[in-house]
């Protein structure tokens, strides 16, 4: 079912959380709320379950106004942060709540929710207490019970955020084939880049409230829109370079590079580690610096360098170190991964 | 709270159910300065005089100063000694190592849900034997030890919640256990020795049973002895008169209060939890 | 030092616990096994022989003459009394013929003496002198106080009396006026049938003020205010504390306002045609609604605040949850609010059924058990007996084993709720062991 946000506002008291947002969300779409806590995505998840009431603005399920109707009568699916399974139920139970709510029959109750705990593989923990599972069952069982009711769009709250890494990872791809197999709408809350970029069809970057890009993965990645967003996704995180910009001419102390002539005045230069290639020179972008810590990641090497630019991480990805401490390196990038943001930090592209 | 439900009826059902409260307390308030025709439930005038017995004792009675002065002295030497001994004992059981400690805490327990009242009679009996009967000091020391239990108990509880931490760094750092106690524990559970101070003010301030069975006589009665026996000997006829003396004598009871209320409810409801 | 630490923290407080818990527990049943009253005082007792103390002897078979020695004013002549009669003016040949003849002999009509003594050779001159001198040898027992059970038998002796060992025994202890060991109060509280009436009344008591406001209107009133937005619900919760806060002659008083025959419902009822009168007092069913509504405001408040920290402590995405799964109000305080409660209902429940049984300040400033003893609860009466008896005869050892009672429920009751409630999880070993 599509979902619509329209130009909604949701404040609490003097703090505005979401400010005059609109969002389309397609039919089937796994589309993740990315961006710092405080945001305002816990808020839009919350306000799309009924759980919070918004100022302004509506929200529409399948073009249907669902802005005032209470949450009992949304048929929204919720995975919350912490799970939030019901202590005292067994979790079929748990499960059945939903069902039970909707007065459906006990055949109809006990074959639904074996259908779902065959598809989420938690058949043989029916009988269990949420208290008795770990933490990834309890993943399991609360999915079962968000999309046992058939819900018009399903709300992904922090979902793997109470898991450890490998869990995390195996979870991934659960739940990515659990919304595909049962191609139910649905939006995903997170801070973590790798989880929305791993699962998301599309991913909403947010920033204070308001929507700062919306894009596949990829494209958010290689084509940020301003500087929060480039800061923001990318890890190990971009090197942002400041100076001033004068007629093709960006300067930076005593330095100065060719740059984009709409550029003028506070403009930032902002380079991803990858893209800084160690110990290569061209015609244009090379300079020579002297490395100031090394960071063996595992697979990548992360060089931190003291340039006439500033300080700049490089990553090397392959291999074993290089390069030694304080030893003086020569440095370029290619002229097309660089990217131009002005002075109110939105990107400045050829 | 989450806004899937109305809240209105909810309030206008409490309302309902607190319009005695209401009623109770309002002319509580009403009445200490205002004189109503007899049979009529609106005040007609304002007056002081309700309050004349601020200045000159009521016919027959002890000053209510002198009477104050001993609920005064009553309660701040039962806060005193149970905020001490409370202290100290506390500390024992939370933090030292020694025999039967798991016995002398469940004894504390089970004295804290024991009702104490049920000793009235055997702790008459003694204090007559010991000739403490009907003096202030007696019936301090039974008040003071009936609060103990629930003020070990409570000690007992922000003590648990220091860390382990800064008491081995402090032994690490070469202080005894008493110093230990004194200069990294007392002031790490100073909220604690406030809310109990209060909680024990309070009880001490308001007990009625014991200071009426232990202490009845004019000399050392303390005020919740003296509105009583106002109230049996002047039987109904001035209500007024008797709600000025109490509101005089709940004052203390209501500046903690409006001060400390959040406290207040934790210290209420830390005292059932044990 | 360092393994005396503990003791010494523990000390102050131990002894305070020791002198005004654990004796008082001791005391309470050492006393209930007394006759220990106001007459009969409550240091050790003295001696004395009463009419009710002759009465006893006569019913054990004492022989007649005996009794009349001991009821009645006697004259005899002793070591006791010769000293008075050589000072009331008797010659020393007189008082050598009294000791050789008279001595030790009992006679219980001054004539009859005064007869024998005009018989010795050194008789009294005249009249006068022989009534002077006759008058010294009256001896009387009944109604003297003696200290000591020695200082009774020297007392018997000089009244000339023949007693056997058994006879003495029997007497002190007939005349000892002190308290004695006794199951009586045992017995009474199980034969006499008005205590069944106190014991349906304390149970009626507790059970009533318990399920509708101790626990069943906590439950309320925690579930009201935790919809409620903060700030009303603040005020709600303050204004049912104030119960528990205010003073209890205070707020009886402020009852007895409301119901007194001068008070604010006679204010405003007589205009709805209903007569004034005392509604606390009127009848039992009245003063019953007001000992369970007095106790009952007082007694929520209790419970509101453990409910209400319970309810708190739910996570809040749990009831979010219970929302979007479609439960309606109603359906989330059935399955989700109240099972979290279950725990701290039960808690409640022991706890205030315990402090219900034995509390009864409040009935005392109210109805104080009436009208009659309508009202009157096994707590309220111990206390009564023991300590406010208007016939001035305070029964401490009667009150004392009424108080027993309910001390040995108290004591088991709060062991046994310590077990239920898990104490062990509450007791966590300290983490230096030195």
């Amino acid at each position: 079912m599509d979902v619509t946000l329209s130009t909604i506002t949701k404040s609490f008291g003097a703090v505005t959380a979401v400010d005059d947002l609109s969002l389309n969300i397609h039919d089937g779409e796994l589309i993740a709320l990315l961006g710092p806590s405080g945001c305002g995505k816990t808020t839009i998840l919350f306000s799309i379950a009924g759980i919070y009431k918004l100022n302004q603005g509506q929200i529409l399920f399948g073009g249907k106004d669902v802005s005032t109707l209470p949450s009992q009568q949304r048929n929204v699916g919720v995975v919350f942060q912490a799970y939030a399974l019901y202590p005292h139920m067994t979790v079929f139970d748990n499960i059945a709540f939903p069902l039970k709510l909707r007065n459906e029959s006990q055949s109809e109750i006990k074959r639904k929710v074996h259908e779902m705990a065959e598809l989420t593989e938690i058949a043989e923990l029916l009988k269990r207490r949420p208290a008795q599972l770990s933490g990834g069952q309890q993943q399991r069982v609360s999915l079962a019970r968000a999309l046992v009711r058939n819900p018009s769009v399903l709300l992904l709250d922090e979902p793997l955020s109470n898991l450890d890494a490998r869990l995390r990872t195996s979870m991934r791809a659960e739940i990515k084939r659990l919304q595909r197999e049962t191609g139910v709408t649905t939006i995903l809350v997170t801070h973590d880049q790798v989880e929305a970029t791993t699962m998301a069809d599309r991913i909403v970057c947010m920033n204070k409230g308001t929507i700062a890009q919306v894009g596949q993965p990829f494209d958010i990645y290689d084509s940020p829109q301003d500087t929060f967003v480039a800061g923001f996704i990318g890890s190990p995180p971009i090197t942002f370079i400041q100076g001033d910009a004068l007629q093709g001419m960006f300067s930076v102390g005593d330095v100065q590079l060719p740059c984009h002539t709409s550029l003028v005045g506070d403009a930032t230069l902002a380079l991803r580690p990858e893209f800084i290639e160690l110990g290569c020179s061209r015609d244009m972008n090379s300079f020579e610096g002297v490395v100031s810590e090394i960071e063996p990641m595992g697979r990548e090497i992360l060089y931190h360098l003291n340039t006439p630019l500033g300080k700049l991480t490089a990553l090397e990805t392959q291999g074993r170190p290089s390069y030694t401490l304080n030893q003086p390196i020569a440095f370029s990038w290619s002229n097309d991964k660089a990217l131009w943001f002005d002075s109110t930090g939105k990107r400045v592209t050829a | 709270m989450s806004q899937n439900y109305r809240t209105w009826p909810i309030l206008i059902f409490l309302t309902f159910m607190s319009l005695i409260l209401f009623l109770l307390y309002f002319y509580f308030l009403l009445d200490t300065v205002t004189n109503q025709a007899p049979g009529t439930i609106w005040p007609s005038e304002f007056t002081l005089e309700h309050w004349r017995f601020l200045i000159e004792p009521i016919e027959g009675r002890q000053s209510i100063w002198r009477v104050t002065l001993n609920t005064i002295i009553f309660a701040s030497s039962v806060t005193l000694i149970v905020v001490f001994l409370s202290s100290t004992a506390a500390y024992a059981l939370s933090r030292l190592n020694f025999p039967f400690r798991s016995a002398f805490l469940g004894g504390i327990l089970v004295l804290h849900a024991f009702p104490s009242v049920t000793l009235l009679i055997a702790i008459f009996i003694i204090l007559q034997l010991f000739g403490l009967y009907d003096t202030l000091q007696g019936v301090i020391l039974v008040i003071t030890a009936l609060e103990l239990p629930l003020g070990i108990w409570l000690m007992k509880g922000f003590y648990d919640t220091v860390p382990w931490e800064s008491e081995m760094a402090a032994m690490t750092d070469g202080a005894s256990r008493f110093r230990v106690w004194w200069q990294i524990m007392l002031p790490q559970v100073r909220p604690g020795l406030f809310a109990l101070g209060i909680f024990a003010f309070l009880s001490g301030w308001g007990s009625y049973l014991f200071p009426l069975v232990l202490a009845p006589s004019a000399d050392v009665q303390v005020l919740s002895v003296y509105l009583s026996s106002l109230i049996d000997s002047l039987g109904r006829t001035d209500f007024s008169l008797f709600k000025a003396v109490g509101l005089f004598y709940m004052l203390p009871v209501v500046i903690f209060y409006l001060f400390t209320q959040d406290k207040l409810m934790n210290v209420f409801g830390g005292a059932a939890k044990g | 030092m360092r393994k005396l630490l503990p003791y010494l923290f523990l000390a102050p407080a131990l002894t305070f616990v020791l002198a005004f818990f654990f004796i008082p527990v001791i005391l309470t049943g050492v006393f209930s096994f007394t006759s220990m009253s106001t007459a009969t005082g409550i240091f050790g007792g003295r001696y004395s022989i009463s009419g009710s103390s002759v009465t006893q002897l006569r019913d054990q078979g004492f022989p007649e003459d005996v009794l009349v020695a001991l009821d009645s004013i006697v004259y005899v002549a002793n070591d006791a009394t010769l000293p008075l009669a050589s000072e009331a003016g008797a010659s020393d040949a007189l008082v050598t013929d009294i000791r050789n003849t008279l001595l030790d002999q009992t006679f219980s009509e001054r004539r009859e003496l005064e007869d024998a003594l005009k018989q010795l050779p050194n008789r009294p001159r005249n009249t006068r002198e022989l009534k002077a001198i006759s008058a010294t040898f009256e001896t009387s027992i009944k109604g003297r106080d003696f200290a000591t059970e020695d200082a009774l038998l020297i007392g018997l002796r000089d009244l000339g009396l023949e007693l056997n060992p058994q006879q003495e025994v029997a007497i002190v202890d007939v005349s000892y006026t002190g308290w004695r060991w006794t199951l009586e109060n045992f017995r009474r509280i199980f034969r006499t049938p008005d205590q069944l009436t106190i014991l349906i009344n304390t149970f009626f008591y507790v059970f009533v003020t318990l399920v509708f406001f101790n626990t069943g209107f906590a439950i309320v009133l925690a579930i009201t205010t935790f919809y409620l937005p903060a700030r009303q619900a603040a005020f709600f919760r303050a204004i049912w504390l104030l119960p528990r806060i205010t003073p209890s002659v205070i707020y009886v008083l402020l009852w007895k306002w409301l119901a007194w025959d001068v008070g604010f419902l006679n204010s405003i009822l007589p205009s709805l045609g209903i007569d004034a009168r005392n509604w606390m007092l009127d009848t039992p069913t009245n003063a019953w609604v007001f000992v369970i509504l007095i106790n009952g405001f007082i007694g929520a408040s209790m419970g509101m605040i453990i409910f209400t920290s319970a309810l708190r402590a739910i996570p809040k995405p749990m009831i979010y949850a219970s929302e979007v799964d479609g439960a309606k109000f109603w359906q989330q305080v059935r399955y989700i609010l109240l099972p979290q409660l279950k725990w701290p209902i039960l808690f409640i429940t022991c706890y205030q059924t315990l402090s219900l049984l034995t509390s009864f300040e409040q009935i005392l400033l109210s109805t104080d058990g009436g009208p009659g003893s309508t009202t009157e609860v096994w707590a309220l009466q111990a206390y009564h007996v023991a300590l406010q008896s208007y016939s001035g005869n305070l029964q401490y050892g009667y009150g004392a084993a009424l108080a027993m009672v309910l001390v040995v429920v108290g004591l088991g009751l709060s062991t046994l709720y310590l077990r239920a409630f898990n104490f062990n999880q509450l007791v966590q070993r300290p983490k230096i062991e030195t």
